[in-house]
């Protein structure tokens, strides 16, 4: 049982010794009286000696009790199962929903349509909630407490447990600024139950999750606590499919919102609660980018080149999905800007400049929410061409790509692809930034035949020849071709190529696989073809084992040229392969381009642990590893696959191995080989989800880089590939997408801890190419003077990374940043973007969400209180643009029917009274007044 | 000296005269007050005082002589007084004969006051007693204490027995006997009486049946005994001491003298009260204990009272607020009556 004043009950307990003192101060010493008589007066004294006793301590008790329960009364006790002496107060939990779509701005008419809110133009719903939820503190008197707690993914529990201190709750929430997350209601309230829960049981190791939520116990009387629920509730922000979870009993959930919506078009003064009021209209129009998906993820700038194109998705949620629709789309290729606190130099001074820009419209039909629009990157004017080996190609004379000059002296450097929407009432999710690596050139190592010499017909031309031809077929490319020396494949060597290619695998010691092996690890790309000489194969073993392939090659070549009909390749295995397909820019002709390609002799492989039959995807995306580790799978069209050894291809580290089949014959059997070894170590999973950052189109499982293993030796004998139009295309695509899978362009949603790259130990903001350049922020306000990118508001200026390798704290606002090793050095480019889910701003179903929030409430439904015209003070709010908000007028009422739930405060005013009488009745008897008839 | 100012309650009235009559005889009653009787610093003249307010309305002369009838002979027997021997018998028949005569002579009058430390209280102060300025008496106490109120009344009746012939006799007792005047006639005795009245009470308890004994054993003829005191002692007691002065054939006259706070205990408050005869300290609740103090005093009161009446003794209750006539009334009606015995043999 707790009291409503607790400070009353505390002053009234301390009145009980007001008569314990009088009674003492009674019995102060007086100077003796003589008196004859005594012999009476000692016998009258003896005989009512203890009857006096017993009254005059009964009267004490009962002022004292009569004290106690007035004070009891005074201080409202209210029935309940609680009695934490900190909870005696009331305490509101505001639970503020500062998602993406509380960035929402009101409509246009809201200088007169407002509902008397005391809107402005700019006003957007976050504004709205952090108003209402002032109007909610301002009814609070001292003692109470008050929790408040962020929506935004992950949730900030900023107030948590509540304070009494109100003045500091309304510093935080002013200092409250939106995410791009979405919102997490669940978490929120788990997060509630689990503080509740510790309250009550008073110990800091109280049950937390879904085990906590029945917990009886607020910070006091839970009776006396509300949970106040500050959002508009879109789609974005719910999850109906999911249910909440309850809070603890007697806790009831106050859901504020509204009435009039965003629309502005409610009449002002005549707030609906009820939810089924199609007047809520929380719904808006709201267009948003949903993913860019560059061609690769890798932007050579090198000669020969040519322009870059990226598919940009948008979607559109809202009532106005119905109906057809055409959302432009801006495309801006902008080099990254440098931290300060990276040396400035005059190559790196060209970040931050537009180095390609495009545009293109993305077209809806009617009910229609979701379209791509392909848009072609042309270099901007800015973007002059005057450093790098581009600016040599120009000056001699050769083919230029539009995009050279962009990387910068190095070669290697970052920028950032950024899609643009047209200004809508949610401008936090028209913008999609996508880091890109911009690569002048590819160094790309070959080990196989001696190529010092001329080349003569086809048939004199060895695989060495073929690939070379194939990565460079002008003399104006990008792709740097390197013969090595198998003996002196080394680290170093490594280190300085972006693939290796290697048609004589038995000239490649034994010992020097694990190191190319560690090479593809790095994200490096292997190819590996079959010696075309060779009659027995006694390589693959250590192939297979120095990379740790879960795979059996046969030793003996299969010889296809004994059938009466050869063989033909059939293309790509996976008709949808995913973002990660490797042949993905070839594959709309890749069959057309296969069919008259014939196979003659072939190296088989066997898989072991393996379930990925031919014809069918592997993995929907990158990366996934294959898990299973089932007993040898032969690969259909392998019909001379035997199973696997013992110990070969069975060992712990084959069964993560992860294999694609890229090309098929026409048979079945698997053509072309893609694999990503294991990892050495498991990455960190998020903190906040638990699972592995997402990061679309990242391998985030397998090794960076990609081993490919060709069938069949690139040799007439073997195929007549080499002689074949595809041949050009199928090797400048494994390269240039093998390298770009291994050099992902990573973006996050916003909330959650960014996995950085290696060796980073801190995240840095950097510059926003995303805001329009013109001084406007983020959230639309107007800065005069001020005038190109921003760093995102509200973003932490420097994060730390932990050992796992993941931001020390969540990211919840969209933005770029830099990833920073300890020498100051940029390691990487880290996009986030908002939370397309989130973006979803079309309401609910009014009785659905009803039925969701009440079974949430721990004290009957929900209440549904709107940001009515009532305000603080009584008075009706003066004018629209008053700056106070209205408070919402039934969370007093709330907390006057929690008050009134008490039916004790009235017994224990009769109590009193009837204690009173006998007080008065023992205090007249013990008196004696009427003895002396006086 | 100017007669005092009337009192507005008198208190007492007797036959043959008004408390608030215009008489003279009216005005000498006021003589009695003891607001009169505290202005005087002398006992003896408060004892005359109180007299001459009494005798004025009761007799016309009082000095009335009484003589000394023979009543038979009877034989001698060893031991008895040579000096009653009929000499004029022995002569006649050479027989001893003793002559007994009807004793008519004056009345013997024995006040014995009451000295006990209960007897010093008094809540009355002197200034509101005797009407005058100064908050001490005469006697250098702030009260007229029931001891004043005795001694005053005890000089008072010796005075008047004086006058008219009778011997008196006067002791001053506690737990003990303290001071005596033997009987005596003689007017020349009456400075003694005042002198052996004019003390202080003691810090000793009453002990009435200790004084009785010792009284008794001294008396040889019948005498009065008037007893002042506040008899706060046991009822048992002083019953046993009664039924012994009765047996030896004497007359009693029992006069309590109490004061009005005693008899209404009006205090008020918790009050520590200290007894005057040794009693411990004790704190009390007056208005809590007062009606069973009452009842108790009250009830000891008319345990005294049947106790004198039983043995067909008269009993008197005096207030220091009241005046004195009450026991001279007494004294004399009582006087009176042995007298219309002793002519009726």
């Amino acid at each position: 049982m707790g009291v409503l004043h607790s400070g009353i009950l505390a002053a009234g307990l301390a009145a009980i010794s007001i008569p314990i003192l009088i009674h003492f101060l009674m019995r102060r010493r007086r100077k003796p009286v003589q008196w004859g008589a005594m012999r009476f007066v000692i016998e009258a004294y003896r005989r009512t000696r203890r009857r006096l006793l017993i009254e005059r301590w009964l009267l004490l008790a009962a002022r004292c009790l009569l004290v106690a329960l007035i004070a009891s009364a005074l201080a409202r006790p209210l029935l309940g199962t609680l009695g934490d002496a900190a909870g005696q107060s009331r305490t509101v939990y505001l639970l503020i929903d500062n998602s993406l779509p509380s960035q929402v701005r009101d409509g246009a008419g809201g200088a007169g349509g407002a509902g008397g809110l005391g809107r402005s133009n700019s006003a957007t719903a976050l504004d709205r909630h952090k108003a209402a939820a002032r109007a909610v503190l301002d009814q609070l008197r001292d003692g109470d407490r008050a929790g408040l707690i962020l929506l935004g993914r992950p949730i900030d529990a900023m107030i948590v447990p509540p304070s009494a201190n109100l003045p500091a709750v309304r510093g935080l929430l002013d200092a409250v600024t939106p995410s791009e997350s979405r919102a997490d209601l669940h978490a929120a309230l788990d997060r509630l139950a689990q503080d509740l829960a510790r309250s009550s049981s008073g110990s800091a190791g109280a049950p937390s999750g879904p085990a906590a939520t029945g917990a009886s116990g607020a910070a006091g009387n839970p009776q006396q606590a509300a949970v106040v629920l500050l959002s508009d509730l879109l789609d974005g922000a719910t999850d109906l499919t999911r249910p909440l979870p309850k809070l603890p009993e007697g806790l009831r959930l106050v859901w504020v919102h509204d009435p009039a919506g965003f629309a502005g078009t409610s009449a002002p003064n005549v707030p609906s609660i009820d939810p089924a009021d199609a007047s809520r209209g929380g719904a808006i129009d709201n267009a948003f980018i949903t993913a860019i998906r560059p061609l690769r993820s890798v932007l050579i700038t090198g000669p020969g080149e040519q322009g870059q194109t990226v598919a940009v998705t948008v979607a559109r949620a809202g009532p106005g999905t119905a109906s057809r629709a055409t959302v432009p789309v801006e495309l801006r290729l902008t080099a990254a800007a440098l931290p300060a606190t990276s040396p400035s130099t005059a190559a790196e001074s060209r970040f931050g400049t537009a180095l390609a820009s495009g545009s293109g419209t993305a077209t809806f039909g009617p009910g229609q929410r979701e379209a791509t629009v392909l848009i072609p990157l042309e270099p901007s004017a800015g973007a002059s061409p005057n450093a790098g080996p581009a600016a040599a190609d120009t000056a001699a004379g050769t083919t230029t790509s539009p995009l050279a000059g962009a990387s910068g002296p190095t070669g290697n450097n970052a920028a950032v692809l950024v899609a643009l929407l047209p200004g809508d009432r949610l401008p936090a999710d028209d913008r999609f930034r996508l880091p890109i690596e911009l690569r002048s050139t590819l160094r790309i190592g070959l080990i196989g035949e001696s190529r010092d010499r001329a080349l003569g017909s086809a048939d004199t031309l060895r695989g060495s020849d073929w690939l070379a031809l194939a990565l460079r077929p002008a003399a104006a490319s990008p792709l740097e071709l390197v013969d090595l020396d198998p003996a002196a494949l080394d680290t170093a060597v490594l280190a300085g190529l972006d693939a290796l290619f290697v048609t004589l695998p038995d000239r490649v010691p034994e010992p020097a696989w694990p190191r190319l092996a560690s090479f593809v690890r790095a994200g490096g790309l292997l190819l590996v073809t079959p010696p075309a000489e060779a009659a027995v194969h006694t390589w693959t073993d250590a192939f297979t084992s120095g990379l740790g392939l879960d795979w059996t090659i046969a030793r003996e070549a299969r010889d296809l040229s004994t059938l009466t009909e050869p063989l033909r390749l059939l293309g790509a295995v996976d008709p949808d392969p995913g973002p990660a397909d490797l042949l993905a820019p070839i594959r709309g002709d890749l069959g057309e381009l296969a069919r008259p390609i014939g196979v003659l002799r072939v190296l088989p492989v066997t898989r072991a642990g393996g379930a990925a039959p031919a014809g069918t995807p592997a993995n929907s995306g990158v990366g996934a590893p294959d898990r299973s580790t089932g007993s040898a799978t032969s690969l259909p069209g392998s019909p001379g696959a035997t199973p696997p050894a013992a110990g070969q291809g069975a060992s712990a580290a084959s069964l993560t191995t992860a294999a694609t089949p890229l090309l098929a014959l026409s048979d079945g059997t698997v053509w072309l080989w893609s694999a990503r070894l294991p990892r050495a170590e498991a990455p960190a999973a998020n903190p906040g989800t638990g699972r592995i950052a997402p990061a679309p189109g990242a391998s985030v499982d397998g090794s960076a880089g990609v081993v490919l293993f060709m069938t069949s030796a690139l040799d007439l004998r073997w195929t007549d590939l080499p002689a074949k139009p595809l041949m050009v295309p199928l090797v400048q695509e494994l390269v240039r997408q093998g390298v770009g899978q291994s050099r992902p362009a990573q973006w996050f949603t916003a909330g959650q801890w960014l996995p950085a790259p290696p060796q980073s130990v801190s995240i840095h903001p950097l510059d926003d190419p995303a805001s329009d350049g013109a001084g406007t922020d983020r959230d639309g306000s107007s800065t005069p003077g001020r005038r190109g990118p921003r760093t995102p508001a509200g973003a932490p200026p420097t994060v730390a990374v932990d050992d796992r390798g993941l931001s020390a704290e969540p990211f919840r606002s969209a933005g770029l940043y830099q990833a920073l090793d300890a020498a100051g050095a940029r390691r990487g480019t880290l996009a986030v973007n908002h939370d397309p889910l989130a973006s979803r701003t079309d309401a609910p179903e009014p009785a659905a969400l009803k039925a969701w929030l009440d079974a949430a409430s721990g004290a009957g439904p929900v209440i549904i209180s709107p940001l009515g015209a009532i305000s603080v003070s009584g008075q009706p709010a003066p004018s629209p643009n008053a700056s106070t908000v209205a408070a919402p007028s039934s969370l007093t009422t709330l907390f006057q029917h929690e008050s009134q739930r008490s039916p004790i405060g009235s017994w224990l005013i009769l109590f009193v009274l009837g204690l009173a009488i006998v007080e008065l009745a023992l205090a007249r008897r013990a008196s004696h007044a009427g003895v002396l008839g006086n | 000296m100017p007669p005092p100012a009337p009192p507005d309650n008198p208190g007492w009235s007797f036959s043959g005269a008004g408390p608030a009559g215009s008489t003279p005889e009216a005005d000498a009653q006021l003589y009695l007050h003891p607001q009169t009787l505290s202005r005087l610093s002398s006992l003896e003249l408060r004892a005359k005082l109180i007299v001459e307010g009494v005798m004025s309305g009761a007799h016309k002369s009082p000095y009335r002589g009484y003589s000394v009838e023979f009543e038979q002979h009877r034989p001698y027997v060893p031991g008895d007084d040579l000096r009653h021997l009929d000499w004029k018998v022995f002569a006649r028949t050479d027989k001893l004969h003793l002559k007994q005569y009807q004793q008519e002579t004056n009345l013997d009058l024995l006040v014995l006051v009451d000295s006990s430390g209960s007897m010093s209280y008094g809540s009355r102060s002197f200034q509101d007693a005797s009407g005058l300025a100064s908050p001490i008496g005469p006697h250098g106490l702030e009260h007229w204490t029931k001891f004043d109120h005795a001694t005053a009344t005890a000089a008072a009746l010796s005075y008047v027995a004086l006058r008219q012939g009778d011997r008196v006799g006067v002791s001053v007792f506690a737990d003990d006997l303290r001071a005596s005047v033997k009987r005596t006639s003689s007017m020349s005795a009456w400075r003694q009486i005042v002198g052996v009245l004019s003390t202080h009470p003691i810090d000793r308890p009453t002990n009435i049946q200790r004084v009785t004994d010792q009284i008794l054993g001294k008396l040889t003829n019948r005498c009065l005994l008037v007893i002042l005191s506040d008899f706060f002692e046991d009822p048992a007691s002083i019953r046993s001491a009664l039924a012994r002065i009765r047996h030896r054939g004497h007359d009693a006259i029992l006069v309590q003298v109490l004061d009005q706070r005693e008899t209404q205990f009006d205090l008020r408050g918790e009050l520590p009260l200290l007894g005057l005869e040794g009693e411990p300290l004790v704190k009390i609740d007056a208005r809590a204990i007062r009606d069973e103090y009452l009842r108790l005093f009250r009830e000891h009161g008319a345990a005294v009272e049947a106790a004198a009446r039983g043995l067909a003794f008269d009993f008197l209750q005096l207030s220091t607020h009241d005046w004195l006539g009450p026991p001279i009334s007494a004294f004399l009606a009582r006087r009176a009556s042995r007298l219309r015995r002793s002519k009726q043999r």
